[in-house]
């Protein structure tokens, strides 16, 4: 804590540097809409076209706060997919303006997407963030033709797919459970469908996703490498609407409207998979009594009280059942929700007030009747959270806060039938206390440079009740305490400084820099090769210290033919440390000393992010390519060398094109190119028990063949226009129709390149050879999706 | 939890129709030679053996060299030294016509081949006993298939005074499941228990012999270890060698154990 006071006193001396003092000034303030659907804009540009360089951007609620000196000025509002909007102001005194945009009209043979402003990519204060808009995810082919969001990010520099269609992903050089995934500020602890094919989140309901790789500012905490933001869409205040639509895998719907016109909305938004319908079609019973899907539920409404008061409730539901006659049943899923309260404080105060709740639970039954026995699993979280946004000057931006959550952790209940003579002892419960404060202010110097500056504390308690162990270098317990309610097992702090800087070189380029630390309290138990949702989570304890991860971040920005072409060089350095690898054959599921299997080490990665990227125009889309190492080291694996982690992939290549050919065809086409992930094969093999056993000497000393793949996509909007002759004038005019569908065709893996998903040692059962058989998931997907929206 | 592994497997490979295997060439690096030792004693006189060879190259056939010529013994708690002999016909098979294990003992094992000696220990607890065993029909297996199988289960009485630790073997018709099946008491500590042996297929009018030991933790790592070794798969452990109770650089184990055998026939 003695670092703490010099820290927060540099940051006082670099916050009062940027007041200036002296002019008279006001503030301009409001809210920015969409005019169409009454949904917030977030990230619209707000600029001063007298000051060139002064401006504001709106925040998540679309929110703005802009402070000039006393004076009349052009103000200008301008948003992705909008038509800009100018205002002219007289300020002589503060003024409140709350604003709707006109999204773009469409038109029949010109798609021009307006962006933010043009060259965001080089001026803006950030680094290592990446976006995702909801038309690339709509236009990108993926497996099976369900949108995904998780999917699409994996084709940006930086971010590694988990395996071949898995949704899980890795960012510069982590692990998949160092990913924080908040939904509205939720997060979601296991965020993948069907063994991780698809990911929780229908796209149809979602608003905007942003993703840090690094620099993440300080509001955020609590995971090593990446933050995915994700917010909902609020939901239409203007009218009803409906949209949906029907694919091969699962059918969607979502429904929006006002609660009360342009003072509320709301949004309701489903899916369901139907791969059990055709079970259901079995004339055997016990396959007709099987279950086979999963489904996911998103709501939200908002509700508008006077001017400065907003309430947002928001919640998540998703869930997989798998289940087998009345023999077996495997179901899993999240649950979330969030109650926000937005109040303006005053024309420079934003601030937010959250009640966070988040559950991932599983259960695994056996046998039916009283019968039965039963597993289960579940992490629990309760959040609160103060978020204050406080537009000090044109020049500074303040973000402050607090958060308090309360971590609830089952890692394994066992159920037994009424019918079954034997019981079994329930793994205990464990429960923490994670508080942290941060403050991060964004400053603008003269108009070249950005400074990013802020600090977080993270304070974690462990709490009992329960027995805890002490454990020996083997991994015995050699000791047990016992701990009664809500008394402190074990506390950690953390002080987290984030650091960023952007230095605006020419029109055409510039500079960033950044520095981040981060720390982890709650850590991913699990050995096996894919997230499985019968992974659990524990809290740091006196054995799991906090994982610490140091990154820095350098890079070059520079946009090229008039912004029409964005480019940009990212170098970063990651280290990590108590990083968490297991004993050989650990047994990590429902053992209640598990903590005695994990062993403690260091990680570093570091790599090279190149993007090129074109926004505008008929043909859009991006080439990627990271050079990338990642490794790891443990005293007790690899006789303490550093070894690569399964997710070191030196080559990583994503080709995006999307060519717009007129409003009603899209043609679209992915290409993915890596090295194949680090893997342990035998040297060597024996026999033991009667049966032939491999034998290996080094951890992932090989590699799986490289991975590249085609994706092909179509995209055939219906008719959105239909041609009315007015009869008295015969006069045509197109008038737009109130059905709006599309059609999409995808191909996955369209050269049907037999990617490798795992490689095995067997013996052939006729020559008694022993082969490496290699097992390929996908050759050809097509698959056809109708979009529907009215 | 096998199970879910397995189950995992199944499901993955049973939703995904269009999956396929190939035989690929992968070049690997050769491990040098180690010493394999397999060494089971039972507490019945006679029932027991030491097996030794060595490992091999994974693309050789599997004609394991053996390792004959070697001094075997093993000691009990009191240093009373038993002596094993070569088997005739079974180079590298070794055994003792009449040792038995004893409950609440401890054993230590030492083989010398050539320059090399090895040593191991276990202890014994008590002698383990079935209750019972009983069965229930199934029809597929986690969903799949639609085939009439029958799921045995066992159950049996802990011993609450110790740590104890269990290894279960199948026969089905006098063949040997590979399946491993293992389990330790820390949920059941005391009391009595049950549980099927899941991955075994057993068909009616079929007979099935199941074995319970009774064994120390080494032995219950050594076989969770090799069981992890074994599985494959998206769902299965980063793979590694099996934790050896051996010392002196060897590979394999030495256990003693006590252990009960009880039969179950299906009806037609």
């Amino acid at each position: 804590m003695r670092c703490l006071l010099p820290n927060s006193l540099l940051l006082l001396l670099l916050l009062t540097a940027g007041f200036s003092f002296g002019q008279e000034k006001f503030t301009i303030s409001g809210t920015l809409k969409d005019g169409s659907t009454g949904e917030d804009i977030i990230g619209a540009r707000i600029t001063v076209l007298e000051l060139p360089g002064t401006g504001a951007i709106t925040n998540t609620f679309g929110f703005y706060s802009l402070t000039l000196p006393k004076g009349t000025y052009t103000l200008q509002y301008k948003s992705l997919s909008f038509t800009p909007m100018e205002v002219k102001i007289e300020l002589n005194q503060d003024i409140t303006k709350n604003l709707e945009l006109k999204p773009d009209a469409k038109t029949f043979d010109v798609v021009e997407i307006t962006t933010e402003r043009a060259d965001e990519n080089v001026t803006s204060g950030e680094m290592s963030v990446e976006r995702i808009s909801v038309k690339d995810i709509e236009t990108i082919p993926v497996i099976f033709g369900e949108k995904d969001i998780f999917k699409t990010m994996q084709l940006l520099p930086g971010v590694k797919s988990a395996g071949e269609g898995n949704s899980g992903f890795y960012v510069r050089g982590g692990g998949s459970d160092q990913n924080l995934v908040l939904l509205d500020g939720a997060p979601v602890y296991n965020a993948s469908h069907l063994l991780g094919f698809f990911s929780v989140f229908n796209s149809d309901a979602l608003k905007d996703v942003k993703l840090y790789k690094g620099g993440a500012p300080a509001e955020f905490g609590g995971r090593l490498s990446s933050v995915m933001d994700i917010k909902m869409k609020e939901g239409n205040a203007k009218q009803f609407s409906f949209s949906g639509g029907v694919g091969l895998i699962a059918s969607r719907l979502t429904i929006e409207g006002p609660i009360v016109k342009n003072k509320g909305s709301f949004i309701v938004s489903g899916r369901r998979t139907y791969a059990d319908v055709f079970l259901k079609l079995s004339n055997k019973e016990q396959l007709n009594k099987s279950t086979l899907y999963f489904y996911d539920l998103n709501l939200k409404a908002n509700y508008r009280f006077g001017e400065k008061d907003r309430i947002f409730l928001s919640g998540y539901f998703g869930r997989d059942n798998f289940g087998f006659s009345d023999q077996f049943g495997f179901d899993w899923g999240n649950a979330t929700g969030t109650l926000r309260w937005n109040h303006i404080y005053s024309d420079k105060l934003f601030g937010n007030t959250s009640v966070i709740f988040s559950n991932y639970n599983y259960k695994i039954k056996f046998g039916g009747g009283n019968q039965t026995f039963q597993i289960g699993s579940e992490i629990q979280d309760i959040n609160v959270k103060e978020d204050f946004d406080w537009y000090i000057n044109s020049n500074n931006t303040l973000k402050f806060g607090a958060n308090f959550i309360h971590h609830t952790f089952k890692p394994g209940e066992i159920e037994t039938g009424s019918g079954i003579n034997f019981e079994l002892n329930d793994i205990q419960k464990r429960y923490s206390a994670e508080t942290s404060v941060y403050l991060q202010n964004e400053q603008k110097i003269k108009k070249r440079w950005v400074l990013n500056y802020g600090l977080r504390f993270d304070n974690f308690i462990q709490l009992g009740p329960g027995d805890f162990y002490t454990y020996n270098d083997a991994g015995d317990v050699i000791d047990t305490t016992t701990y009664g309610d809500w008394e402190r097992v074990k506390t950690y702090n953390g002080l987290s400084p984030r650091l960023g800087t952007t230095f605006i070189l020419n029109e055409v380029s510039s500079i960033k820099a950044s520095y981040g630390r981060t720390y982890q309290f709650v850590h991913l138990i699990s050995n096996t090769t894919a997230s499985s949702p019968t992974d659990i989570w524990l809290p740091s304890s006196s054995n799991i210290k906090p994982e610490i991860a140091d990154q820095f971040a350098i890079g070059y920005f520079r946009n090229f033919f008039n912004n029409a072409l964005e480019g940009s060089v990212e170098l970063y350095y990651k280290d990590m440390q108590n990083t968490i690898d297991y004993r050989d054959g650990a047994e990590v599921t429902l053992n209640p000393t598990v903590e005695g299997e994990l062993l403690y080490g260091r990680g570093r990665a570091y790599g090279a992010e190149f993007l090129l990227r074109k926004k505008n125009g008929k043909l859009t889309g991006w080439v990627a390519y990271t050079l990338a190492k990642t490794e790891r080291l443990f005293d007790e694996i690899n006789s303490n060398t550093w070894y690569p982690a399964r997710q070191d992939r030196r080559h990583d290549i994503s080709i995006v094109g999307i060519y717009t050919l007129n409003d009603r065809l899209t043609f679209s086409a992915t290409w993915v190119y890596y090295t194949g992930n680090a893997v342990t094969f035998p040297s060597g093999k024996y026999e033991i028990d009667g049966q032939i056993v491999n034998y290996y000497t080094e951890r992932n000393g090989y590699r799986m063949p490289n991975y590249h793949r085609l994706d092909l996509g179509i995209t055939l909007n219906n008719k959105a226009y239909k041609t009315v002759t007015d009869p008295e004038t015969g006069v045509e005019t197109q008038v737009a129709k109130r059905w709006e569908s599309s059609w999409n065709l995808s191909v996955y893996n369209a050269y049907a390149r037999e990617n490798a998903y795992s490689i095995s040692f067997k013996e052939n059962a006729e020559t008694g050879q022993t082969e490496a058989v290699q097992l390929a998931l996908f050759k050809i997907i097509p698959s056809i999706t109708y979009n529907f929206k009215f | 939890m096998k199970t879910i592994h397995w189950f995992f497997s199944t499901v993955t490979v049973g939703l995904l129709v269009t999956a396929c295997e190939k035989v690929i060439d992968v070049p690997l690096e050769e491990a040098d030679r180690k010493i394999v030792v397999e060494a089971v004693f039972r507490d019945n006189p006679g029932d027991n053996y030491v097996l030794l060879s060595k490992t091999g190259s994974v693309y050789d056939n599997s004609d394991f060299e053996k390792i004959s010529g070697a001094a075997v013994k093993i000691t009990d708690q009191a240093g009373t030294e038993f002596l094993l002999t070569e088997v005739p016909g079974m180079p590298g098979a070794y055994s003792h016509a009449s040792f038995q294990v004893m409950t609440n003992n401890a054993y230590t094992l030492s083989v010398v081949a050539g320059s090399e000696t090895f040593t191991a220990s276990s202890p014994t607890f008590y002698k383990p006993q079935f209750d019972s065993l009983t069965y229930t029909e199934q029809v597929g297996s986690f969903g799949v298939g639609t085939d009439t199988t029958y799921l045995v289960f066992f159950s049996f009485m802990d011993d609450g005074s110790a740590e104890n630790f269990y290894r279960i073997n199948a026969w089905v018709n006098g063949a040997a499941d590979e399946n491993l099946y293992v389990t330790n008491d820390e949920l059941f500590n005391g009391q009595n228990y049950s549980q099927p042996i899941y991955a075994t297929t057993v068909e009616k009018g079929d007979t099935v012999l199941l074995e319970l030991l009774s064994m120390d933790k080494a032995n219950y790592t050594y076989f969770y270890s090799l069981a992890s070794n074994q599985a494959e798969g998206p769902f299965a452990a980063t793979p590694s060698n099996p934790v050896s109770n051996i010392t002196g650089g060897a590979i394999g184990y030495f256990g003693a154990y006590t252990t009960d055998t009880m039969t179950i026939i299906i009806p037609e």
